[in-house]
């Protein structure tokens, strides 16, 4: 069974009141809920505010998806609009000093294991939160999530050809921020 | 093509044919060309690092628990707000219901107020408003001495306007008025009185 067509049976499934398939899908794709979002907002607490309000619009929404596009397409697009709506309320809140203290508190609470491993996340997370949200969001689909300018361009609602130049510019600001590192 | 594109493009594998080994030579030949695709590939390089990162297993157990434990309070939560709306109406209801109430205990209390408190002026004017809900006794028994002139008026002034005046008028201020009213017995003076209110108000 391909993944669409696993995709669309546990959806099928979940549409006609079985809970345990709604179970499977978040146990399949929870992981890359997660890691997306955190690539976004830098930090695990964010993150993992976003995993639970995607599952709370999938959970709500999947009546109404019609496999118009894949499912995780469907689930990245979700995770990408809460994603960028967090990082707006928390500039907002930055702007009027109203900082997010759990947030702060919870800088130390990571499942990330080693140390080493740590710090080197911390280290390309702080890059990523230099550049410009769109960038960023392209930037992390194709570099670490791998997917296709096609693929992004229904994620986000871009142009191909815009995308391609969105990533360049990221890829040379990183490149830019690493070497003044150096 | 923009030579930015063309670098991404080499970068990102998507040249090709003539295109590639035209480039290619162009990069050799240039240094600081070379240099820039090598800092670009290096940093691309290092983002290889995120897409394995050894994490925690135990946090992605807990999501799902996680979320089911915050759909189940919300279901509780929508209770919540009428309740809510409820109480606050009811208090409303209450607050209200008890206004009216107290209010007419006051007006009760105003019909209350002892006779001893008027003035002869002020008798007239409740005498002329509440005589009809107050029986005979409540106005003849409650009445002090010092208003006992005022009823004297009145029944004089009954007897004028019934015409009998040349025959049955006399001074009230003299003892012949008061003998008169001496001798009639109670029966006769409730009925005069009702007379009197029944007319006059």
């Amino acid at each position: 069974m391909t993944e669409q067509s696993n995709d669309h049976s546990l959806v099928g499934r979940f549409n006609n009141g079985d809970e345990s398939a709604f179970n499977e899908l978040v146990r399949k794709y929870q992981q890359r809920i997660y890691w997306h979002a955190r690539r976004m907002t830098g930090n695990h607490f964010d993150a993992d505010e976003i995993v639970q309000e995607v599952l709370l619009v999938m959970y709500k929404k999947l009546k109404d998806f019609k496999f118009r596009s894949s499912l995780y397409t469907w689930i990245y697009t979700i995770t990408s609009t809460r994603s960028i709506n967090l990082l707006r309320r928390r500039s907002v809140k930055e702007i009027f000093s109203l900082s997010d203290s759990e947030a702060d508190k919870a800088a130390d609470s990571d499942i990330i294991k080693n140390l080493e491993n740590k710090e080197e996340v911390k280290r390309l997370e702080k890059h990523l939160q230099k550049i410009p949200v769109k960038q960023r969001e392209v930037f992390v689909l194709r570099t670490i999530d791998g997917l296709s300018y096609e693929e992004i361009s229904e994620i986000t609602g871009k142009s191909v050809g815009g995308l391609k130049s969105n990533y360049f510019h990221a890829l040379k600001k990183i490149t830019a921020q690493m070497q003044n590192e150096e | 093509m923009k030579n930015e594109d063309k670098i991404r493009k080499y970068i990102e594998g998507e040249l090709s044919g003539e295109e590639l080994i035209n480039f290619k030579k162009e990069i050799n030949n240039l240094p600081k060309l070379k240099r820039e695709i090598d800092s670009l590939r290096n940093a691309l390089n290092q983002f290889e690092k995120l897409k394995n990162v050894n994490a925690d297993e135990n946090y992605f157990t807990y999501i799902l628990p996680h979320f089911r434990e915050g759909t189940s309070k919300q279901k509780q939560l929508k209770l919540k707000p009428s309740f809510a709306l409820g109480s606050i109406l009811l208090v409303l209801i209450a607050l209200i219901v008890f206004f009216i109430t107290t209010n007419k205990e006051e007006v009760i209390k105003d019909e209350q107020i002892t006779l001893q408190q008027l003035d002869n002026e002020e008798l007239k004017t409740y005498l002329n408003n509440y005589s009809q809900d107050l029986t005979t006794s409540q106005l003849t028994e409650n009445i002090p001495e010092e208003y006992d002139s005022l009823f004297n008026s009145m029944i004089a002034d009954e007897l004028s306007l019934n015409g009998y005046s040349d025959e049955y008028l006399v001074d009230i201020t003299s003892n012949e008025f008061y003998n008169i009213l001496e001798e009639l017995s109670d029966e006769e003076i409730e009925n005069i009185y009702n007379s009197l209110i029944t007319e006059r108000f």
